[in-house]
């Protein structure tokens, strides 16, 4: 049985693994692990959608694990199959008949090897020789690596908001459901949790016995994002070229008061001179 | 007890075969029949049997009552036949000078009740054996009187010469475990019935079977184990008469406690420790086709409820 039991686990994991991928690789795909990197790109929340597909991933191995468990029972020959299932169901109980059944069972599935209790469709796809398990193997692989050279490709690229227009209206009116009273922020301030009532209120700080007034303007903290505005026209216009006209100007010496002019004009000289 | 039980369950098998043969000794062919008979026995319910005149219904009941060592009684119901003929009756008798009240204990107490052409006894009469065959029990005048176990009613009608007759109502049928038909032998069984009953020697059955035996078989058959699939089909088979395209009236909660019942037995008699899927497909026909009402409808488009039920058993 430990044999089969590793065969399960194995299976169980590789199941996992597929379907956690191709969720991944969904949300990769509709840009929703991109719109949680860029609004939460420096939180563990950026990694939500690679537990959230790794959680499904898991659930859906663990239902597929009991559906082909039913069918562990079929896997018998007939008569042994419904004698099973029956002292399995009765394990509880204690009777004549079901002692003698449990005995039975007991002693006809000693003779049953592990290798007999797995279904060969669960081995092989169909009458083809291809193993499933080295072929579910390969696929994780491959998934995987899609996965890593997939998000290696977008996290090199420039995200703007504008690809999760929709993410973000599905957000605002989410907000506006719940009863958020706060308006968004045009300017995506509210994207980091910060309301835009906070700007300009002032608050009060004690340092050393002095209370000091903090007054906190917009687009001065965290959640200060870019925004997307029309094209501004920048061409350049020819004029008319001008008319040079000399203008003659005032001699330095007349700009002098008339009682100091003779002593300056008499300090160049000799300065000139040189004394 | 539980060591008779153990040597019971070890006989079974053998028990079984000698009832079998003790029975084909008297009755020729008819082995479903037979078996359906057994299983009524082994569940402890009734059993309704239908056929022709003349097929031997009540042949087949004396002859299984005789192979066990029980008490029987035989009940030729008539339109005249009162409650107090079937149930019993309070008389005076002297006693050492004074007069004294004595229950004299009617016909219904018995192990095996024959009661022959049921349909003919006046509803009355018919209501006076419901509380006989659902409690077990004779209530007559203050007095209520215990029945021993065993205790089954093996009643047979015949479907035609209805002139006269008082059709069970559906609650009384409800009573019923098994509504079983016999149908006519086939050739060879009719040579061998020619062969057998115009001779000198009239064939004689042996009891095989003690009372205490068939009360530890029928402990044992409510011990066979069921898987929860099985349990799952037969609810979901009565659930389905319910609502089935053509069907009146639905089967009662009845119907699968007797199904479930009727399976355990007939596993028990073929000798397997648990209930197959076969037991619950076979048993399914006597169990249900009494209990389903048809559409006026249906009936005249000649559906029967064995149709009915063939169609639910490949539905689930």
């Amino acid at each position: 049985m430990g044999v089969y039991r590793r065969f399960e686990r194995s299976l169980y994991l590789l199941n996992a693994g597929i379907i956690a991928s191709l969720i991944y690789i969904a949300a990769l795909f509709l840009g929703i692990a991109a719109f949680f990197r860029f609004y939460w790109q420096d939180s563990a929340f950026a990694l939500t959608p690679a537990i959230f597909s790794l959680t499904l991933g898991l659930l859906g191995a663990k239902l597929l694990s009991r559906w082909s468990k039913s069918d562990f029972f079929a896997h018998l020959d007939e008569s042994l199959s419904e004698k099973t299932k029956t002292a399995y169901d009765n394990r509880n109980s204690d009777s004549v008949v079901m002692r003698s059944l449990a005995e039975d069972v007991k002693r006809r599935l000693s003779k049953v090897g592990a290798i007999d209790l797995i279904n060969n469709r669960r081995l092989n796809f169909g009458d083809r020789s291809v193993p499933i398990f080295q072929a579910k193997a390969g696929a994780v692989i491959l998934l995987l690596t899609f996965v890593a050279v997939f998000s290696q490709s977008q996290a090199g690229e420039e995200i703007s908001p504008q690809p999760f227009k929709a993410l973000t209206d599905l957000r605002d009116r989410a907000a506006e459901i719940f009863g958020e009273e706060e308006e968004l922020a045009e300017d995506g301030a509210s994207a980091a949790g910060i309301s835009s009532e906070i700007y300009g209120k002032p608050s009060l700080a004690v340092l050393e016995e002095v209370n000091l007034e903090l007054v906190l303007y917009p687009g001065s903290a965290a959640g200060f994002r870019s925004k997307e505005t029309d094209p501004m026209d920048r061409l350049f216009q020819t004029s008319e070229p001008g008319e040079g006209v000399a203008v003659p100007t005032d001699l330095y010496i007349e700009s002098l008061p008339p009682q100091h002019r003779e002593i300056i004009k008499r300090y160049f000289e000799n300065l000139a001179t040189g004394f | 007890m539980r060591d008779d039980l153990i040597n019971v369950y070890k006989d079974a098998p053998a028990i079984f075969e000698t009832i079998k043969g003790e029975i084909s000794k008297v009755v020729v062919g008819q082995k479903s029949v037979v078996e359906q008979i057994l299983v009524g026995i082994l569940a402890g319910g009734h059993t309704l049997l239908e056929s022709n005149p003349g097929l031997g219904k009540t042949l087949l009941v004396k002859t299984i009552a005789s192979t066990t060592g029980l008490n029987f009684s035989r009940i030729q119901c008539t339109p005249d036949l009162m409650p107090a003929d079937i149930t019993g009756t309070t008389l005076i008798e002297e006693v050492e000078g004074s007069k004294v009240f004595r229950f004299e204990e009617g016909p219904i107490f018995a192990n095996i009740v024959l009661a022959d052409e049921i349909n003919r006894a006046s509803p009355r009469t018919q209501s006076a054996m419901l509380e006989a065959m659902q409690e077990k029990q004779v209530t007559v005048g203050k007095n209520t009187y215990k029945l021993e176990e065993p205790f089954f009613v093996l009643a047979t009608q015949n479907p035609i010469e209805m002139e006269g007759t008082f059709p069970l109502p559906e609650a009384q049928l409800d009573r019923f475990l098994l509504k079983v038909f016999i149908d006519y032998p086939n050739q060879e069984e009719e040579y061998e019935i020619m062969e057998r009953y115009t001779g000198h020697a009239e064939p004689k059955v042996e009891r095989v079977i003690t009372r205490r035996e068939l009360l530890s078989l029928q402990q044992l058959t409510r011990d066979v184990p069921i898987s929860d699939d099985l349990k799952s089909a037969a609810i979901k088979a009565v659930i389905s008469t319910r609502s089935w395209e053509g069907v009146e009236y639905g089967v009662s909660p009845r119907a699968s406690i007797g199904l479930i019942l009727a399976s355990k037995a007939r596993a028990l008699l073929a000798g397997r420790d648990y209930v197959s899927r076969d037991d619950l497909e076979v048993m399914a026909y006597p169990i249900l086709r009494h209990r389903i009402i048809l559409t006026f409808d249906s009936e005249r488009r000649g559906v029967t409820t064995d149709q009915v039920i063939s169609d639910i058993m490949k539905s689930i």
